[in-house]
């Protein structure tokens, strides 16, 4: 038995966990003070689709975020000489742009796992090289459940 | 791109082949690019002798289709894309959405039709009119093909495993929702930053205090018990909450306290 893996997928408002266990992929959606837990059985998965899109809403919420920073602050600085205030701004406004970088860097990844009769979709932001080994470790997982043909419940974190 | 043609090397090729016609999957790329062999380019897969390989390109050159779109609301199929080299992608026959595609062979599970109970036959103790196939290792009750769940090396009722004792059985592998208290300990702290600003803290930490405590100490017992759990919250984060949580909550239980002491005694001596 080998140890889970973990991952996460980020949204905006949401974050989606991923633990890949020996026979089974369990999904957390957050919720205040409890997780919603999904359970797909790696023996009954018969294709995953994957495909990545840009973080358009994101850029753009964090565009606006930023102009009305800039704004902020050069009001700030050139009216009122507050230059506490207008540092405050700057700093968070360099955090946003520091954040825009991030999130074009990272496209939106969305996965649909076919199992019996269901799609479960996920989406969340995720670096490449984590996706793909992501990708790789659950080929591999479905691919030994698979062959050994176990239906089983095996691993405590099923 | 991701390039994906021989990189599972643990599936060997013989594998490939279906036992028998039913267990047949839906043959596709990604079978087409595993059989392959090692030297791509000179691979023609309609020269093949595989039979799964044959029943790859079958499935390429299929007009039937692939599995549906997974974009919500939209009632395409995702049809194979020509086959290049490394790649196994697939087109969504409406909205045109293009993805990588994985194919996989879900392993078969026989089903057991429930028969009808004759005059003679053991019945069902929850379906009177079926018989009984099975003894539930839980309940000790005759059961019916419907009733029946294979667990490890025993057999149990659906019925059982709804009990509380059921799911000491099974843990909480079928649970759908893992309580997260750890949540619950650090939202009295971010109340901590926050009330200062409508100048109302000195009040409330008599409140949360305790109850980010109790939270704290039911983290400790489910991290305790439950795996999933453990996964999501490390001993070190939660050793490190109830460390942030002390010195935080502790500074304003003091001073809450001690405002409290002070407003009685200056009533005490204004009474006085």
């Amino acid at each position: 038995m080998s140890d889970p893996l973990k991952f996460s997928f980020s949204n905006m408002f949401t974050r989606t966990r991923i633990v890949l266990g020996d026979d089974v992929l369990t999904t957390l959606q957050g919720e205040y003070g409890r997780d919603r837990v999904r359970r797909v059985y790696y023996d009954q998965i018969a294709f995953v689709l994957t495909w990545k899109t840009d973080r358009v809403l994101a850029l753009l919420v964090m565009f606006i975020m930023l102009m009305g920073l800039a704004l902020a602050a050069i009001v700030s600085f050139a009216s009122y000489h507050n230059w506490i205030i207008g540092s405050i701004m700057t700093i968070i406004g360099i955090l946003d742009l520091w954040g825009m970088v991030q999130a074009g860097r990272k496209k939106m990844r969305h996965l649909a796992i076919y199992r019996t009769g269901n799609i479960l979709r996920i989406s969340g932001a995720m670096d490449d090289r984590k996706f793909n080994f992501f990708l790789d470790s659950l080929q591999q997982r479905i691919r030994a459940v698979q062959q050994a043909g176990t239906a089983e419940i095996q691993s405590p974190v099923a | 791109m991701r390039l994906y043609f021989m990189t599972d090397e643990n599936v060997p090729a013989a594998d490939l082949t279906p036992a028998t016609p039913e267990a047949a999957p839906q043959a596709s790329p990604t079978d087409l690019i595993s059989a392959s062999p090692t030297s791509p380019t000179d691979f023609d897969p309609s020269q093949s002798d595989q039979p799964a390989v044959q029943s790859a390109v079958a499935a390429v050159q299929s007009p039937a289709g692939g599995p549906p779109c997974p974009v919500a609301g939209c009632k395409g199929i995702m049809r194979s894309l020509p086959v290049t080299i490394g790649t196994a992608q697939s087109r969504c026959t409406l909205c045109g959405l293009e993805t990588d595609e994985f194919v996989f062979r879900p392993v078969l599970h026989e089903t057991v039709r429930a028969e009808l109970a004759l005059a003679e036959d053991a019945v069902c103790a929850f379906h009177p009119d079926k018989k009984a196939v099975n003894t539930c290792a839980g309940t000790g009750n005759f059961i019916c093909a419907l009733c029946s769940v294979p667990l490890r090396d025993s057999t149990y009722s659906v019925q059982f495993l709804e009990s509380s004792a059921g799911k000491a059985v099974i843990g909480g592998n079928f649970d759908r929702y893992l309580n997260r208290p750890d949540r619950a300990v650090i939202a009295p702290l971010l109340l901590y930053l926050v009330l200062p600003l409508a100048g109302i803290i000195w009040f409330t930490a008599v409140i949360w205090f305790p109850y980010g405590l109790f939270q704290w100490f039911a983290a400790r017992r489910q991290w305790k018990v439950d795996a999933l759990f453990r996964t999501q919250c490390s001993s070190l984060r939660l050793w490190t909450i109830l460390v942030v949580f002390l010195l935080a909550g502790g500074a304003s239980l003091f001073s809450s306290v001690g405002m409290i002491w002070y407003m009685v005694i200056t009533g005490i001596r204004g009474s006085a």
